[in-house]
């Protein structure tokens, strides 16, 4: 009797723990990655290691193919340093810097995806095939330059998007895949981009794999708070 | 102290490769050169919002034909990824000039267009108001 509610016990406290871990807010997560951008018949590769510190907004991605590559992107400053030729940039926008690779992970954990942040209203829904597809209308102020915006969720996973034109022609598609439960929401580990010229030609092809997701690392990884050595020069530019 | 021509075959060919290697590599830094212009351009078409500028102009005449003048768009960060110092350099001072150029343009064109059309209405205003004067008159 002791021992089965012993087991019982520890069976429902692991349970409670395992749920608590699983649920756990992010904090911090890092990835593998590779990307391969094809444009004018010319495919470059570029591999290495994305890292995002959600409370402070600080991307840091660790590029090791084709080169040595460490870039920095928080508020309005990205920075890139290249440990072997130790040379660096510093970029000082008046706007919010968009996110390196991560814009794409911050959007799938967002309440409809960041399109009601941006200004966009749901217009109409379809359900085809066991996909639920989402119609959204741009601001009245950004309609002149900005399309409706199609959203593919199956279980609960955005599976595509695509974004057209204010003629209604397609720009840019998106197709997610290989989904991967981290913390509450659901990752896609392969992210499949295209976009499309005025005639619908295709411009850009990109593909980028995650893997070996890393998530609330305790301690955090030092890269994190990568700064560029003091006795490296830094290149500054104000935009 | 005899020197055979395969000597002298072979100091050509040094001569050759010494003085061939910075063409080799100022040929290779003017074709990323020209990539890195080719991609700002293309994301600076992409990227800057034309139509505003235009529509900017129209409505805010001078003062925002000067500000598209001071304002520089930043570039993508994810265009700079994996690429090296040299693109990085040539890349983002392209993007610079581009985008101003285009939206200046942009915006003296709304500028101009704007100043054309406040013209005519207060033309239409100053007829109407002294065909009104010369009707009351009579």
């Amino acid at each position: 009797m002791s021992k089965n509610f012993q087991f019982s016990i520890t069976l429902l406290f692991t349970i409670l723990f395992v749920n608590t871990l699983y649920a756990a807010p992010l904090k911090t997560l890092s990835l593998d990655f590779t990307r391969e951008l094809t444009e004018n018949d010319k495919t470059e590769h570029i591999a290495g290691t994305l890292h995002y510190d959600v409370k402070t907004s600080r991307v840091v991605v660790e590029v090791t193919e084709p080169l040595k590559q460490i870039m920095i992107a928080k508020g309005n400053i990205l920075e890139i340093y290249y440990p072997e030729q130790k040379q660096a940039f510093r970029f000082i926008s008046e706007g919010q810097i968009p996110l390196p690779l991560i814009e794409t992970i911050i959007q799938s954990t967002q309440a409809e995806y960041g399109l009601t942040a941006l200004g966009y209203t749901l217009d109409k829904h379809d359900v085809i095939d066991k996909v639920l597809y989402t119609y959204w209308a741009p601001p009245e102020k950004t309609k002149d330059k900005l399309g409706t915006v199609i959203l593919g969720i199956r279980k609960d996973r955005l599976i595509s998007a695509e974004v057209k034109n204010p003629d209604g022609y397609i720009i840019a598609r998106t197709l997610y895949q290989n989904h991967s439960e981290i913390g509450v929401n659901y990752i896609p580990m392969k992210v499949i981009s295209s976009t499309y010229g005025e005639k619908s030609e295709v411009l850009q092809n990109e593909q980028i794999d995650y893997s070996n997701p890393q998530v609330n690392v305790e301690p955090p990884n030092p890269i994190l708070n990568f700064t560029i050595p003091e006795s490296v020069e830094v290149k500054e530019t104000k935009w | 102290m005899k020197i055979n021509s395969m000597f002298h075959v072979l100091v050509f060919l040094m001569v050759v490769l010494v003085f061939s290697m910075p063409f080799a590599a100022l040929s290779q830094q003017n074709s990323m050169r020209a990539e890195a212009i080719a991609a700002a351009e293309q994301d600076v078409r992409a990227n800057v919002n034309t139509a505003l500028w235009f529509w900017g102009g129209c409505a805010g005449g001078v003062l925002v034909f000067l500000f598209s003048h001071i304002h520089e768009p930043s570039p993508p960060a994810s265009s700079l990824l994996g690429k090296s110092p040299e693109y990085v350099a040539f890349y983002t001072d392209a993007y610079k000039a581009k985008a101003r150029k285009l939206q200046t343009s942009r915006a003296m064109w709304g500028c101009v267009t704007g100043g054309v059309i406040s013209g005519l209405a207060y033309g239409c205003l100053i007829t109407t108001a002294a065909a009104a004067a010369e009707l009351e008159a009579n």
